[in-house]
């Protein structure tokens, strides 16, 4: 009978000691305890959904990257024929240029032996003109120091002329 | 990979647990031989009196008597005889008699052969083992006694009191650690063992009971019991000093636990769980006026919720000592009769209470379990979450 009697002493012992412990425990000890695991679940999901988030982001920058790299190589490419295209251009410019500009000098240089031709030939013209009517002249005192000499001159000139 | 941290986590557990293990093992085993002795020392005090004149235990041990004894509890802290000397820690004994407040330690009663100050401890009913008034001749009960109030430091309330001091210390330590370590890190040292504990409790009791919402108002009392039950529970099953004492096996201790329950339950019922008590939603009309069968239905329901809480702890834990006791007791039973029966059998016991005490390990954390599970549900009924 008496293992199924409560006994007063044992009774209040028990309260004392399980309340003490229950009052001790949950302020000092599951305050902290539980606190500190909630905080690390927190943390593991937010570090959870952390990753989750970067993980996209790497892979939104990934993709951005590889679409910047597929543009850069397109302009690349787009810029390196342009300067390509351009270079031919210029070369071909300067080579026309060249040739004009060799056609030019050569006609300049025509123009200019022509002129100083030109010129050589009225000086000459004239020089000889000057000659000529110098020898004439020459001659002609010559001729006409005797008298009978021009005569004999008029005489055979004029029997050459035929009056008709 | 934070999966693969709590797998490493529990297999350095289990790893732990294996080395703790073995050494409980032989610490139990250390019971049997405790037992053992005192047991035998025992049955050869109760030889004499048996044959000066018992009539019903003509065999010489009383067997029923000497298990009451040790589940039982009692005034001073038995840990062996040897021959005729009884060695045991003296417990302060505090009594409060009509207004008069004595207090001296138990060794006064010489083991309940002596009566001090006008006190003994009855040997007979109906007040056996409790301590009682006597007359001036220290053996004749006072029959015009008023009540004792016995408040005395009994050998389960210094267990109970050693219990909660070691826990005290053991979780404020783990509490340390966690204010050490932040939130930052997994735990450490003693934490590792306690924190599985914690969450368990945390998540399969009190979260699964009690529902999302109101749980964490009831954890830090879940906990507390539960780590109070299991750590009382194992202590019982060590056969020597600090352990041994029966106290979850105590019907006081139980009442004790099983009412702050009730009480909490009681206090922290919300208007949906006393509107299910007196105006049970779904209930036709009829029963409930003019004579209010459901209300009184219900309400037997709520006072009756903390008895099997209380028998079943109380029970479970007082029928594993019995049962290990009674198989040590085999051997001496058995070895009255023939020196060599005793020894034959002494190997088979010791075997099964080997097993026995296993078990025991294993009930001991499943009633500490099934007390908080029902504690939990108790509160998750006083709580009813709200169906939208």
């Amino acid at each position: 009978m008496e293992l199924i009697t409560p006994g007063i002493g044992l009774v209040f012992w028990t309260i004392i000691a399980f309340s003490t412990v229950l009052f001790i425990l949950k302020k000092y000890a599951w305050k902290p305890i539980l606190g500190a695991l909630k905080a690390r679940e927190q943390r593991i999901d937010e570090s959870l959904v952390n990753a989750e988030k970067i993980k996209q982001e790497y892979e939104g920058m990934e993709q951005v990257k590889e679409k910047s790299l597929a543009r850069i190589e397109l302009e690349k490419q787009d810029i390196l024929n342009k300067a390509k295209g351009t270079a031919e251009e210029i070369i071909k410019q300067a080579q026309i240029k060249a040739v004009q500009e060799g056609e030019r000098i050569i006609a300049d240089a025509r123009k200019a032996f022509e002129a100083e031709r030109k010129q050589a030939i009225e000086d000459m013209k004239r020089q000889v003109t000057l000659l000529s009517l110098d020898i004439a002249e020459k001659v002609l005192q010559e001729e006409f120091v005797d008298k009978s000499k021009q005569v004999n001159y008029i005489n055979r000139v004029l029997e050459g002329i035929n009056l008709n | 990979m934070g999966q693969q941290v709590t797998l490493n986590h529990y297999y350095s557990i289990l790893r732990k647990l294996c080395v703790v293990f073995p050494l409980l093992l032989l610490f139990l085993s250390g019971y049997s031989f405790a037992e053992n002795k005192s047991v035998l020392n025992e049955i050869n005090q109760a030889a004499p009196h048996a044959e000066s004149g018992d009539s019903h235990s003509s065999e010489g041990v009383d067997v029923g008597k000497l298990i009451i004894d040790h589940v039982l509890d009692s005034y001073d802290w038995h840990i062996a005889d040897y021959k005729d000397i009884h060695i045991s820690i003296p417990l302060p004994i505090i009594l409060i008699y009509e207004g008069e407040f004595y207090f001296f330690f138990s060794n006064k009663f010489h083991h309940g052969h002596s009566a001090y100050k006008g006190f003994r401890i009855a040997s007979e009913a109906p007040n056996k083992g409790k301590i009682v008034k006597v007359l001036d001749d220290g053996i004749t009960r006072d029959p015009n006694a008023s009540l004792i109030i016995d408040l005395s430091i009994t050998k389960n309330a210094l267990s109970l009191i050693m219990v909660s001091i070691f826990l005290c210390f053991l979780m404020l330590k783990v509490a340390s650690i966690y204010k050490k370590v932040g939130s930052s890190k997994g735990p450490k040292g003693l934490a590792v063992f306690i924190e599985p504990v914690i969450i368990f409790v945390k998540n399969d009791i009190a979260k699964a009971a009690i529902g999302e919402h109101h749980y964490q108002r009831f954890t830090p009392y879940l906990l507390t019991l539960f780590f109070f039950l299991f750590i009382n529970n194992i202590l019982g099953l060590v056969p020597i000093f600090p352990g041994g004492a029966n106290t979850t096996g105590n019907i006081s201790v139980t009442v004790v636990l099983s009412m702050f329950t009730f009480i909490m339950m009681q206090l922290s019922g919300n208007k949906a769980y006393w509107q299910h008590i007196f105006n049970t939603p779904g209930v036709p009309i009829w029963l409930k006026l003019p004579l209010p069968l459901m209300p009184i239905i219900e309400l037997v329901g709520v006072i009756v919720k903390p008895i099997p809480l209380m028998l079943r702890l109380f029970a479970n834990i007082t029928a594993g000592h019995m049962i290990i006791l009674g198989f040590m007791s085999l051997i001496f039973v058995l070895g009255q009769t023939s020196a060599g029966l005793g020894f034959g059998i002494s190997i088979l016991t010791v075997i099964f209470v080997i097993f026995m005490n296993f078990l025991e390990l294993l009930v001991a954390f499943l009633q500490a379990y099934i007390f908080t599970m029902f504690t939990a549900v108790f509160f998750g009924l006083a709580v009813p979450e709200d169906h939208h």
